[in-house]
């Protein structure tokens, strides 16, 4: 009757010692997704605002700002007159964007800009297309 | 048994190691369609510049490539004609865009490879 409460004492103790550093790991574990569930998120939301603004610089570049001629339209070759706040704040509108801001050769104040090569007005001069956005 | 048990179970514990690991893995950004657009820009800039209307010697087009070059900070190689705006050579530098483009170059068609890099 002794030996066999001490064996069972002996078991519970057993489990016990083994139950911390499962849980310790177990703790650990949750952390650790943690962390990476928040990272993949800010991946996955950075990578969406870049995704954008690649969208829009690349219709500005295309289409929306563009020199045109009657139907032609020259690729690359940017109307500077086009560039106008209400142009900027229909795309930010389109696109589900916070801030966004279009100029050639002035990065706004946004978190993150992209550009784009462009050449403008009549001397056709290359610059940069700054697209930025939050 | 037991051996044969415990082999079981570490090769399970093994296999659910590698799942956490590939789950917990966070995707890299993905640049390469904006790569893509900018090395077809460059391309563009120098098309409306005029440099490929008489191309008939290769430092025509150079200092467009210079130019581009202090905009942007990007190497630029036409491999054919053999112009740069980076010197070093192409094998020197990280290249990330290679497309294939035909110019006139001395009144006949020719095939270039035209590489962006840093």
């Amino acid at each position: 009757m002794t030996t066999q409460s001490h064996c069972k004492g002996s078991v519970s103790f057993d489990a016990l010692f083994s139950l911390i550093p499962i849980l310790m790991i177990f703790v650990l574990l949750l952390q650790t997704i943690q962390f990476t569930g928040q990272s993949k998120e800010e991946n996955s939301m950075e990578q969406d605002l870049f995704d954008k603004l690649v969208l829009v610089a690349d219709y500005t570049v295309k289409s929306g700002a563009v020199v045109r001629d009657g139907n032609i339209r020259y690729p690359n070759w940017i109307e500077e007159g086009r560039l106008t706040s209400a142009y900027s704040e229909d795309l930010r509108f389109r696109y589900r964007l916070d801030e966004l801001s279009i100029s050639i050769d002035n990065p706004g104040d946004s978190p993150v800009c992209i550009y784009r090569l462009v050449v403008y007005g009549n001397s056709k001069k290359i610059s940069k297309l700054f697209v930025c956005g939050g | 048994m037991q051996t044969f048990e415990a082999i079981i179970s570490l090769l399970f514990f093994v296999w659910m190691l590698g799942i956490a690991i590939v789950s917990l893995e966070v995707p890299e950004h993905d640049y390469r369609v904006y790569q893509m657009q900018l090395s077809t820009d460059a391309w563009r800039v120098l098309y409306l510049r005029g440099n490929f209307e008489d191309l008939s010697d290769m430092q025509s087009i150079e200092p467009d490539l210079n130019q581009i070059g202090q905009v942007t900070g990007l190497c630029l190689f036409l491999d054919g004609i053999e112009t740069t705006n980076c010197r070093g050579g192409i094998e020197r530098h990280d290249l990330s865009i290679s497309t294939y483009r035909t110019i006139i170059f001395n009144h006949e068609p020719k095939t270039v490879r035209f590489s962006m890099g840093n």
